[in-house]
């Protein structure tokens, strides 16, 4: 259903996890993967897993808009 | 004040009906890799096409209201129109092979209504380092820890479709 709307999946649940337990399981994951590499970044990480809970066409507004933001300064 | 709409329906049309018209073609660079869930900014929408000279993507522009502007000495070949304004064509990709081995490295991924052969996030890594331009080697620690963190997340749930 969520892909005919195109919107993500948890847009449409009716319960969300708490959105502290939410950061905490993504603060889990992206310790894993700085363990796992420890020449990442946290902030790069963190961001990517922020961006992998939207939909693609989401990430890639997301980052269009920016652009045309940062040409306005 | 609400945000500003980028990449709309009338942008995604053009996606649409070179699919439609089954153009071989598929999203390179960073838009390619911020579908992919790498936090990077991009300005146009990379589009590598395996013939530029295929009528079929003249068909799609005029079914968007687009042209095409052929290259000149001094410029590359574009697209103008509002529909199209985002996208931009890649002639070369620096480090990568033919468009058809490159084929294999692809992922579907759903744009809206239509899905669409997007680059695969190591094979733009590779092509960022071969161009290794000075905004190439400013973005490329990015693009390598948004890869490590996708195997991490793709290891633990794999293939669920998150290209919607």
């Amino acid at each position: 259903m969520a892909r005919m709307l195109d919107v993500a999946p948890s847009s449409i649940l009716e319960e969300q996890p708490p959105a502290t337990a939410r950061a905490q399981v993504s603060l889990a994951k992206a310790r894993t993967v700085l363990a796992r590499n420890p020449g990442a970044t946290f902030e790069n990480v963190w961001h990517t897993l922020v961006l992998l809970d939207e939909t693609p066409i989401e990430r890639l507004r997301r980052s269009l808009l920016r652009a045309r933001t940062a040409d306005l300064h | 004040m609400p945000e500003p709409l980028i990449f709309t329906e009338s942008e995604q049309a053009f996606l649409r009906e070179l699919t439609r018209l089954k153009v071989d073609f598929m999203i390179v660079g960073l838009a390619a890799a911020t579908l992919q869930g790498a936090p990077a900014v991009t300005q146009g929408i990379d589009l590598w096409f395996k013939d530029l000279g295929d009528q079929r993507i003249r068909d799609a522009l005029d079914q968007v209201g687009g042209l095409y502007i052929p290259p000149t000495p001094a410029t590359p070949p574009l697209f103008a129109g509002k529909s199209v304004a985002l996208f931009d064509i890649v002639l070369r990709m620096d480090g990568l092979r033919s468009f058809e081995q490159e084929l294999r490295d692809t992922t579907l991924i759903r744009i809206g209504k239509t899905r669409v052969r997007v680059l695969s996030l190591a094979r733009i890594i590779a092509s960022k380092r071969a161009a290794n331009r000075a905004k190439d080697r400013l973005i490329l620690p990015v693009l390598e820890d948004a890869l490590a963190t996708l195997k991490q997340t793709q290891a633990r749930r794999p293939r669920r479709g998150r290209s919607k």
